[in-house]
């Protein structure tokens, strides 16, 4: 997912999925990170950086 | 449907099918393991195993998370769910599990209070908008999952939330990964690395399945394309004569793992003496409990749940499919007994579950050719 | 050379001849599952109502039934809308209630000609809301040409009926071009879908705000009629059967067909069209949008010879621009709908099993 917007105050992110969709993600495992980082996100949670090369 | 991405592109795996072909020893029979339940579902969804030809078995392995969760657990996360004014949430598999004596769903209808989220911060929402109810929040899950946890209870923490409590049921992979390779049942050739937990552990402690078992073992992604790719890396390696550890996805998947994930799994949780695991039996060091430090976030600390070990069913062949010894539908109660909508055990429920994905997914003939 | 093995066949025709007799109902409580339109729904209708009710024309377990009353073929359909929240982005439980029973009528091959409504409203419920639904049943209404002909109003303590349910009948006249049956179905006829899947149980599962997602998804709920009249012009007595793909979605809807005309079904998933939105989000949430309930498309089955002229009538219709070929009708293996993948490998499409999206219609 592509980072948007990111709200430091709550440690959230918020992504867009590759069609549209907006999900409010926590981001303390990936931070620090900034609009149009692509993350990996499994249930609610930014697990890695993904290659800027990669898909989102 | 949606724009196919290269990783679902059917032309491109008609090519990786054409060189897993081309790496097959003519009359060799090869037994090749997806540990990770998300891979099972994925090879079935899209029908991968069409692709290959008959001499290379895939064998399901015991990475669903939903399916290893014994009896005895299901019905604390019910005694839990029945405590008065709980709000006890938890993920949609989980709901149709059978304890002794039904399901979460059916405790639902019969007036307790669960709800189905798709992460612990739904639950902690839940907990937020409810300040004067106690909110429970069943975890599951291998280590791709357990961080999440373990950042939502720091969060519940440091919000100061009284009513927020987490039933830790997470278990981690290698324990029963090292317990199957041990079993004289399984002869295996290759395994298919979970993707997922990889991101958060990273490739190292995978290196003992070729190191201790001579066994090659690749990190494989999740699209129809990994696991075809990652299927032909692991022939190759066979051919070749190689054992080692390989990532195919390099593209998620850093070598060295999330460093921030497993300082925060250490700082929440500790590791169980030894976790039952539905089917596979008591398993030392597998399982992951609240540490000290975040006692009072602990539910099964916080309200007691009658920790009673149940036996599974005599008919439940569960723990042979999770290990791989028989495919779901040799399964003497698959199908008949045992179905989706009346399951008798764990991997008919899970979208995960091995039994799940062949009934509704490949339950159908197939021909495929052999080389 | 081929390798099939045997042992697995025999299994596989154990099963299925388990999965063809009338299931019998033996829960002891009634669940959402049973709301879902699926496995448990088929089980809650077939093993409880039927036995107990049947009649030729309630064992054909389609959308309407039909009555023939001096010579007289009527279609006539109820239905009851429980739908949270009552507002959602493209309509509103008024709007689905009108369309809904007309749709159901439609598919039976009846121009829907009358409904009656029945509101029981929650005490405290606001007047401002009260009439804003009544008015877009009104607005539905007219847009489906029906009359209202009846109703009735109840109202129920605070705390029961979630703002307002609303209850229907529907009733029309069969059109004589209609020779619609799940029994008329053959091998070699070609299915078609009226266009993109999943937007209505999607919408209304955001509209919930339950889950910190957000997506451009409103409810694709219309009216039918115009479409069916469109078919059955283009195809008159080809025109084997057509279904509404309401909760449930599209997967239910071809199994549900394919067992009662115990035909076989494969569908070719890279044609079925699905809006980016409606993919992105359902993918997020671990949701197949094959079964996500939709209030505005329907299948149609129709002979080969007349495919192409039926998919251009329906094209032609507004709002079904996207309508296209998703799959065909085998023999073998019977009642199974399978799935030619995007990515070129085959699997079966079952029958609901529990219930990701409840109150959704």
């Amino acid at each position: 997912m592509r980072v948007l917007a990111v709200d430091e105050a709550r440690g959230l992110a918020l992504c867009a999925g590759e069609d549209g969709a907006h999900l409010s993600v926590e981001i303390a495992l990936v931070e620090p990170v900034a609009p149009g980082d692509a993350l990996l996100v499994h249930a609610g949670t930014a697990l890695t950086r993904l290659d800027a090369a990669a898909p989102a | 449907m949606r724009f196919v991405d290269e990783f679902r592109d059917p032309g491109l795996g008609r090519v990786v099918a054409g060189e897993i072909l081309g790496a097959v020893e003519p009359g060799r029979h090869y037994k090749v393991m997806e540990v990770c339940g998300g891979h099972t579902h994925s090879i079935y969804k899209y029908g991968v195993d069409d692709l290959l030809p008959a001499n290379v078995e895939l064998v399901h392995g015991p990475g669903c998370p939903v399916c290893v969760i014994p009896m005895g657990r299901v019905d604390d996360g019910i005694a839990l769910a029945h405590e008065p004014g709980v709000i006890f949430t938890c993920f949609g598999d989980m709901m149709r599990v059978p304890g002794s004596e039904g399901s979460l769903l059916e405790a639902k209808a019969a007036g307790a209070d669960v709800r189905m989220v798709y992460s612990p911060l739904d639950a902690l929402r839940i907990a937020r908008a409810n300040p004067d109810r106690p909110v429970v929040f069943f975890a599951i899950g291998f280590e791709t999952t357990a961080p999440s946890t373990a950042l939502t209870i720091m969060r519940a923490r440091a919000e100061g939330l009284q009513n927020f409590s987490v039933m830790c049921n997470h278990v981690t992979i290698v324990p029963p990964l090292r317990a199957l390779l041990e079993s004289p049942d399984l002869r295996l050739d290759g395994f298919i690395g979970p993707g997922h937990v990889a991101t958060v552990v990273g490739a190292r402690p995978f290196r003992f399945i070729p190191a201790d078992y001579g066994r090659p073992v690749v990190i494989a992604g999740f699209e129809p394309l990994d696991i075809l790719q990652s299927i032909h890396m692991i022939l190759r390696q066979l051919a070749d004569g190689r054992c080692e550890v390989e990532n195919q996805y390099k593209r998620v998947v850093p070598d060295e793992g999330n460093a921030k994930a497993l300082e925060v799994l250490a700082e929440v949780f500790e590791l169980r003496p030894h976790f039952e695991w539905r089917g596979l039996g008591f398993i030392s060091h597998s399982g992951l409990k609240i540490s000290e430090a975040y006692a009072d976030l602990d539910a099964e600390r916080r309200f007691s749940v009658p920790g009673v070990r149940v036996a599974d069913p005599k008919a439940c062949q569960c723990g042979e499919v999770l290990k791989g010894v028989i495919k779901p539908w040799e399964c003497k109660v698959f199908g008949t007994a045992c179905t989706p909508e009346r399951p008798i055990g764990t991997c008919m429920v899970s979208s995960e579950g091995a039994c799940a994905a062949y009934y509704n997914f490949g339950r159908f003939a197939r021909e495929r050719e052999v080389v | 050379m081929t390798e099939i093995s045997n042992r697995e066949q025999r299994i596989l025709g154990i099963i299925e001849t388990a999965r063809a007799k009338r299931p019998k109902f033996r829960d002891e409580r009634i669940n959402m599952a049973h709301g879902a339109g699926g496995r448990a729904t088929q089980t809650l209708i077939e093993g409880l109502l039927v036995p107990a009710l049947g009649n030729a024309s309630l064992e054909a377990l389609a959308d309407a039934g039909t009555v023939t009353i001096d010579g007289l073929d009527l279609a006539l359909t109820t239905d009851s809308f429980v739908v949270r929240p009552i507002v959602f982005p493209g309509g509103s439980i008024g709007e689905l209630a009108v369309n809904g029973t007309a749709n159901d009528l439609a598919v039976a091959g009846a121009r829907p000609q009358a409904l009656t409504l029945s509101l029981v409203l929650e005490e405290g419920l606001e007047a401002d809301v009260l009439r804003a639904e009544v008015e877009a049943i009104a607005r539905a209404a007219r847009a489906a040409d029906v009359d209202v002909v009846a109703g009735d109003t109840k109202v129920v303590e605070r705390g029961h009926a979630d703002a307002m349910y609303i209850c229907t009948t529907g009733l029309g006249r069969i059109d004589t071009r209609a020779r619609l049956s799940p029994a008329a179905l053959r091998p070699g006829d070609r299915v078609l879908l009226s266009g993109p899947i999943g937007e209505h149980g999607m919408a209304i599962m955001l509209a919930r705000g339950e889950f910190e997602l957000d997506a451009e998804i409103g409810s694709d709920t219309r009216p039918l009629w115009p479409v069916v009249d469109a078919l059955l012009d283009a195809a008159g007595g080809e025109l084997r059967c057509i279904r509404d793909a309401t909760r449930g979605g599209v997967a239910s809807v071809l199994n549900e067909l394919a067992r009662a005309s115990q035909v076989a079904m494969i569908v070719r998933e890279a044609a079925v069209p699905v809006n980016p939105a409606v993919a992105g989000a359902a993918e997020i949430l671990g949701i197949d949008p094959m079964y996500v309930a939709n209030e505005g498309r329907l299948v149609a089955f129709v002979a080969p010879e007349r495919a192409d002229a039926a998919l251009a009538a329906m094209r032609a219709v507004e709002g079904c621009e996207e309508a296209a070929e998703i799959g065909e009708v085998r023999t073998e293996p019977p009642a199974m709908v399978l799935v030619e993948t995007a990515f070129g490998g085959r699997r079966v499409m079952d029958q609901l099993v529990g219930d990701p999206l409840p109150r959704i219609c």
